[in-house]
Order: structure tokens, then sequence, then C-alpha cells
């Protein structure tokens, strides 16, 4: 073999090699990939697994609730909650008839709350009356949600619609900025204290957060 | 098995079953598809394969039976086992060495040249660009670039000879 035959055998050996490291380089990400739809996969099955837990918890505090409920017959009735949402304004949402009436003059939007109600999630759309006008609360007992429940606050602007979905122990506070326009951003996340349920309102104006493991009740 | 075991050691593997694979299919492209397949069969089956006593030998004949499945599959007509190329893992580890030994030669031959003789080399050679390619990279004029090549290549032979 002559000399330019053995070199033209290098320049193939080279080229093969070559081509063998950009076949091993994209089996590599391929790989990669498999490995990440992977964990997604078993992330789901997961946070299926601790939704459950969850809703059996919740199931196991209202079982709780309603047996302390016969024993001391002076218990509240906990099925309605107030939620402030600011200094001067509050929500009275009802658990039972998914009916949320404001006590001042929001604006007129709609008002999502989310709740946890044995292994259901509720979403509840508030009976705010378009005319504005304030409705007074008819409790008996008042539930004022402590300072120290407060997980977050958010400012929503105006016309933007706020709403919240609850994954795992993170609530997610999603907005859909009509300014912008289209599809919907993620505005913050938060993780509960353990377990326990969390119950989030937003409507414009202001979101807020309150983790219920947190809740004390008053029995004024 | 993690991922990081399995890229260490059954990718580097990728080599011999595309050897393998061409052998026996006589097809560049449709080796790569069927070794792609045997490394996601692998992947699949990771777990299982830290039981293995010898990945290397596995691993092969998993592309050898895929390739088997091609051929018959081309055919289209029945087609023993024992007609099939008939290549044994020796051989292909052999072809494999001497493919990265040459390899590893003629880049340290390069890495002798001088830095714009070596550059040509690799571009025209190595990444098979045509001269107007190599003109416009290199800021030179083709008659340039023809003299450097003949240059370089001038002196890999008298490297070789020795």
């Amino acid at each position: 073999m002559n000399t330019n035959d053995k070199i033209e055998e290098l320049f193939e050996a080279a080229k093969r090699h070559e081509k063998d490291m950009q076949r091993q380089q994209r089996i590599s990400e391929l790989v990669d990939q498999l490995a990440a739809e992977e964990s997604a996969t078993n992330k789901h099955t997961k946070r299926r697994a601790i939704w459950a837990t969850m809703g059996i918890a919740a199931g196991i505090l209202l079982m709780v609730s309603i047996g302390l409920r016969a024993l001391h017959p002076d218990m509240p009735d906990n099925t309605k909650h107030i939620v402030a949402l600011n200094n001067s304004s509050s929500i009275v949402i009802d658990s039972t008839s998914h009916r949320a009436e404001t006590t001042t003059d929001i604006s007129s939007s709609s008002v999502k709350t989310a709740l946890h109600k044995d292994m259901e999630i509720l979403i509840a759309e508030s009976a705010i009356d378009d005319s504005n006008t304030a409705t007074e609360p008819t409790l008996e007992h008042e539930f004022p949600i402590q300072d120290n429940n407060l997980i977050a606050e958010n400012e929503t602007q105006e016309n933007e619609e706020v709403s919240v979905a609850t994954t795992e122990k993170k609530v997610y506070v999603r907005t859909s900025n009509r300014l912008v326009g289209n599809g919907s951003q993620q505005r913050s996340h938060h993780s509960s204290s353990e377990n326990t349920p969390l119950m989030a309102f937003s409507g414009t104006g202001t979101s807020v957060l309150y983790d219920l493991g947190k809740i004390t009740f008053n029995n004024h | 098995m993690t991922t990081e075991t399995f890229k260490n050691r059954i990718i580097p593997l990728q080599c011999h079953l595309q050897m393998l694979a061409e052998r026996m299919l006589g097809d560049e492209m449709e080796a790569e598809d069927a070794v792609q397949e045997v490394m996601i069969r692998l992947w699949e089956q990771r777990d299982k394969l830290d039981n293995v006593v010898n990945i290397k030998s596995y691993a092969m004949q998993s592309a050898r039976l895929r390739c088997i499945d091609i051929i018959r599959a081309r055919k289209a007509t029945s087609y023993t086992i024992k007609e099939y190329p008939d290549i044994a893992d020796e051989e292909v580890a052999e072809e494999v060495e001497l493919v990265e030994r040459r390899s590893a030669l003629l880049h340290s031959m390069l890495d002798d040249l001088p830095e714009k003789q070596r550059q040509i080399v690799k571009m025209r050679y190595l990444e098979e660009k045509e001269i107007p390619q190599i003109e416009q990279a290199m800021k030179m004029s083709s008659s340039n670039i023809y003299t450097t090549l003949s240059r370089a290549m001038q002196t890999l032979r008298e490297r070789l000879k020795v």
C-alpha cells in the first residue's frame, strides 16, 4: 500500500471516529430526554398520591370538627368563613352553599375561591351583586382570620382575572392580564405547612392566601 | 443503574454496535437507526443491566438480534438464523480499535503541523468543505489554499514514512 493510500485510511478512520462521537452525543441527549420524561411521570404519580393523602386528612379534620361540635354545642358553625380582603372589606364564604357575599363595595368582578372539602376542590363563583350594593353579613358568629394565617397577598390589576390552583403542597396564583391580551402568567406559588388545606381567594384588587391549618376560631 | 452510569458504560459501546450493524446490514444509516433502537431498549432495561456480567456482550447480542430482525423483514422470506452474516464480537472489537488508533495517529500528526496548515487540512479532508468555503473562512485565495494543502500533505506523507 502506498503512502497516499495510508493517509487516506487515516482520514477515513478519523472521520468515522468523529461520526461515532456525534452519534454518542445524540444518544446521550436522547437519554437525558427520556430520563426527564420519566421523572415528570413519577412526579405526577406522586402528586396524585399526595392529593389523596390531603383529601383523607381533610376528611378526618371534618369528621373531628363535626364530632367536636356534637360534644360542644357552643362551637361555632364552621361552614361559613369570613376572609378579610383588606382593612375595610371582607367577604363571607359559605362552603355549603358555595356563595360569597361581600361586606363592602368590591368592584363587580367574579370572585373565585378554592376550598378543600373532603376530597374535592370546589370552585365557587361569587354572588357579588353587579349593582355594587353592600351586603351585611348575617352571621351570629364571626371567625376573623388572624394575620398569622396570611401566607401571601398580591396586588392585582384592573381587569385582571386571578385564579388559583393547588398542586402538591403548593398553590399557584395565576393571572391573565387582559392588558397584555393573551395567555396566563404565574404570579407566585406558596407552600402550606404540613399537609393542611390551603384556602385562596382572589378578585380585583387583591388576592390572598391562607393556610387553614393555622386558622384559629374565636368565638365572640 | 443511574443515568450517569448508563452514559459512562453503555453509550461508549455505540461504536462497537455501529460497526457490527453496518457489517450485518450493509447500510450506514440503517445501522445507525438499529443501534439507536438498541440503545433505547437498553435504557429501558437499565435496572436489569446491573445483574449482567458482561454488558458489552449483552449489548452486542442485542444489536445482532435486532439486525437479524431487520434482515428477515427485508428479505420477507424465510431466512434461517444460520444465513445471517456471522461476525464475532472480537472481530468487531479489533476493527473499532483500529479506527481509534488510526484516528489518534492522524490527530497527533495534524497537531504537529503549523496552525494554518492544520486548519485547512481539517476543513478540507475531515469536514469535507469545498475550496470556496475554505477561501471564505480563511480569507485566502484558492491558489494559496492549494499550496498550503500540498505542503501539509507532503509533511504528513514524510511523517508516515518515518
